[in-house]
């Protein structure tokens, strides 16, 4: 089990394979849209009442 | 080895957390009378007022709880990765650290009771509280600043020791909190020592407001850094151990800190932006630095999803999400954390919109930014913190925790969870819709629309009741830590995915840093500070309107 | 220092992010006019000197133009100088606050009227009132035993 952490076996060129990180990506994307989205939200809600 | 802890180590480390936690617990109550009163459900008795409750709640949960157990928990890791055992000079700074801090903590929290201070935990002039609070604070500030050199003692001598070899991550990470706290303390030790101090006295009868204000949000915002940064500690350095796993990145993890460091401090006009007394101009470049210090915490959310994913994996787990279920939900020593990384999204977003500029006016001290910092220092921070509590003591005391003691806190931190949601959930909305924060009572006078923030006042003591149980709950299991059988309970440190060789050296050249906050600070503050000096306003003689 | 692909997408994904926010804020501010409160120079005032400063020697509303109005306000422990303010659907007023006393804060709840009063100091901010109705303005910042008291109306008809 301990091994599997290590890093990855190297590439034919040589460098090591990056870990397979898409759920991370699509973690932090979405964590990114509800930033997107709350911010023009009170940003609207900011120019409504302006 | 018998011990997980050196024992004179742990009994700084548990003096420490007990206090926090006695502090929690008092500040704790205030709280929960204040929900009551705002809505609507009891009166005070004579004897105690709602802005006294107030500023005791502030104190105690803001001031002392966060930094009695910050100093506690960092102590405590500084002395298991640096070998197990602090020098003399570090412990004896510690506690003549803790001493100051108590003897303040004790003094203040005298003069709030005396409503001798009750100018809330802020203590804006020209509301002027006696002058033993503001010795009482600084009594605390000093304290930490021993404390900090007693951290720093530890740190430097295992570096002599280790020449050329890289500092423990955990190690790393605490001098970078101290660093930012001597930083950010010279701001309100100023204003405290060379304002408050002899105006309180009389020995000078105006005192400068605005600078007064500057110089409190000069150390109020990385004020709240100083909470974050041993969170991290805890997200980056023991979670992955918990969770079966390793540190994804060392480097990015000290470069985290590094920005943290820098850009935690030239920014504190983002709690002024409806001054007057400051340009726009200076606003708005303090409000660009204040989103550059986000961008450390979105390199944390990318560490801790990587580490989880990588771990899950590595376990066998596949997917996009698959890995998710390979983390331990029924650990509290996971489960609080993670409850902690959840509440500082809606966190952060919310301290995004608080920082931004003009936009600022739609929330400003509206009970909305109430509701922001319950999901950020009393949920991140907090919830955190409880979590740790539950294996700290027991490894600090040579007991072993036991499933009861971890069922009592999973039950302990969903109430809090809960509670939180209900009372900061009304906060946010209640505040949109125009409630003003720290009053007693929102209805003036039978007001139309007023009356629109009575039922989120209800949800809102609905929520502290349930956070008051989650405290009851924290008490009996402090009470059942006491009788725990004694044995082995681990000190969980992770270990990099990466050599040690992989981490740049220059991460670790303290006095670039220092230097380059210093920089900072001056390019955000020194023009309109010297204006603030140079053409003064008028100075206030002191009010005591309560 | 090696950095995972997917992260660099990440933070410079953040990055951007950032810096919409920052220049939507800052064309609005600086371009637009939407500006937060402020005194373009810096105008104290003596705090116990309100009675004999002008425009503070006399707190009220003015008309300085087709429906716009200056409105110089005093906030002071526990109410507003002057009290209630009657204005015309429509209306532009010029706030201009200070305090004679301690730190107040003058919300006009629904609106983004929302600045702080400083004793020494000036603040201004303008708004222009369209829509017809009671409005409720408050202190939100805590000045002592009589804040959640301190309020008034301002009504446009």
């Amino acid at each position: 089990m301990a091994n599997d952490l290590q890093r990855q076996p190297a590439n034919a060129d040589g460098r090591e394979a990056e870990p397979a990180l898409w759920g991370t990506f699509a973690a932090v994307l979405i964590i990114g849209a509800l930033f997107v989205a709350g911010w023009f939200g009170a940003f609207g809600l900011f120019l409504a009442r302006n | 080895m018998a011990q997980t802890i050196d024992r004179a180590d742990g009994k700084l480390v548990l003096t420490h957390i007990i206090f926090a936690l006695a502090a929690l617990m008092i500040g704790g109550i205030a709280g929960m009378l204040q929900g009551m009163v705002r809505g609507g459900v009891i009166e005070l008795p004579g004897g105690i007022g709602y802005y006294q409750l107030l500023t005791a709640h502030g104190v105690l949960m803001a001031l002392v709880f966060t930094t009695f157990f910050i100093i506690g928990f960092m102590f405590s890791g500084l002395s298991k990765v640096t070998g197990g055992k602090l020098t003399a000079t570090s412990r004896g700074l510690g506690w003549v650290g803790f001493w100051l801090m108590a003897v303040g903590t004790a003094i203040g929290t005298v003069m709030i009771l005396a409503n001798k201070a009750t100018v809330l935990y802020t203590f804006y002039a020209p509301l002027k509280a006696s002058p033993w609070f503001y010795i009482a604070l600084a009594l605390v500030v000093v304290g930490s600043w021993l404390s900090g050199a007693g951290m720093i003692a530890q740190y430097v001598s295992w570096r002599k020791n280790h020449k050329g070899k890289i500092s423990p991550l955990f190690a790393f990470m605490a001098v970078a909190t101290m660093g930012l706290w001597y930083i950010a303390t010279l701001g309100v030790a100023i204003t405290v020592l060379f304002q408050f101090i002899p105006w309180s006295f009389g020995w000078v009868e105006e005192i400068n407001v605005m600078l007064s204000r500057t110089l409190f949000w000069y150390f109020g915002h990385p004020l709240v850094y100083f909470w974050l940064m041993p969170v991290y500690i805890c997200w980056y350095v023991i979670v992955p151990k918990i969770i079966g796993g390793k540190i994804f990145s060392d480097a990015l993890a000290r470069l985290a800190f590094v920005l943290l460091l820098l850009f935690s401090t030239p920014v504190g006009f983002h709690h002024q932006l409806m001054e007057p007394g400051i340009t726009p101009f200076w606003k708005f470049l303090q409000v660009i630095l204040t989103f550059i210090v986000v961008v450390p915490s979105l390199i944390t959310a990318f560490a801790l999803f990587a580490t989880f994913e990588t771990t899950g994996r590595a376990k066998g787990y596949k997917g996009l999400f698959g890995w998710f279920k390979a983390l331990p939900w029924k650990d509290v020593r996971f489960l609080a954390p993670f409850m902690g990384m959840v509440a500082f999204i809606p966190g952060g977003i919310g301290g995004m919109i608080n920082a931004s500029h003009q936009m600022n006016a739609l929330v400003h001290n509206t009970i909305w930014v109430t509701g922001h910092f319950h999901l950020t220092v009393a949920t991140a921070v907090a919830i955190t913190f409880f979590g740790i509590a539950y294996w700290l003591i027991p490894a600090i005391t040579g007991r072993r925790m036991t499933e009861a003691i971890n069922r009592l806190g999973i039950i302990q931190v969903s109430l809090w969870a809960l509670g939180i949601l209900v009372m900061s959930g009304a906060m946010h909305i209640s505040g949109l819709l125009g409630a003003p924060r720290r009053t007693s009572d929102t209805t003036y006078n039978g007001n139309e629309i007023a009356a629109q923030w009575d039922p989120y006042n209800v949800l809102m003591a609905i929520g502290g009741v349930i956070l008051f149980i989650s405290l009851i709950f924290m008490a009996v299991a402090l009470i059942k830590m006491i009788r725990l059988p004694k044995g082995e309970t681990e000190y969980p440190v992770a270990e990099s995915l990466m050599p040690a060789e992989a981490t740049p050296r220059w991460l670790e050249r303290w006095g670039v840093w220092v230097g380059l906050a210093a920089v900072l600070i001056v390019v955000a503050y020194a023009i309109p500070i010297a204006d603030l000096l140079a053409n003064p306003a008028p100075g206030a003689k002191g009010f005591v309107l309560w | 220092m090696h950095i995972h692909r997917l992260e660099k997408i990440w933070i410079a994904f953040g990055l951007v992010m950032l810096a919409v926010f920052l220049t939507v804020l800052g064309i609005f501010a600086f371009s637009q006019g939407v500006q937060t409160p402020h005194s373009y120079a810096h105008q104290g005032v003596d705090p116990e000197k309100l009675s004999e400063t002008p425009p503070f020697d006399q707190p009220g509303v003015y008309q300085i133009g087709e429906n716009e109005y200056e409105a110089v306000i005093v906030t002071y422990a526990f109410g507003f100088n002057p009290g209630e303010i009657t204005v015309p659907a429509g209306a532009r007023i010029h706030f201009v606050v200070t305090s004679p006393d301690v730190v107040h804060g003058f919300e006009i709840a629904g609106t983004t009227v929302n600045l702080m009063s400083i004793p020494g100091e000036v603040n201004r901010v303008t708004y222009t009132f369209d829509k017809p109705g009671e409005y409720l303005i408050l202190c939100n910042e805590y000045c002592g035993i009589g804040h959640q008291a301190m309020y008034t109306k301002l009504i446009v008809i």
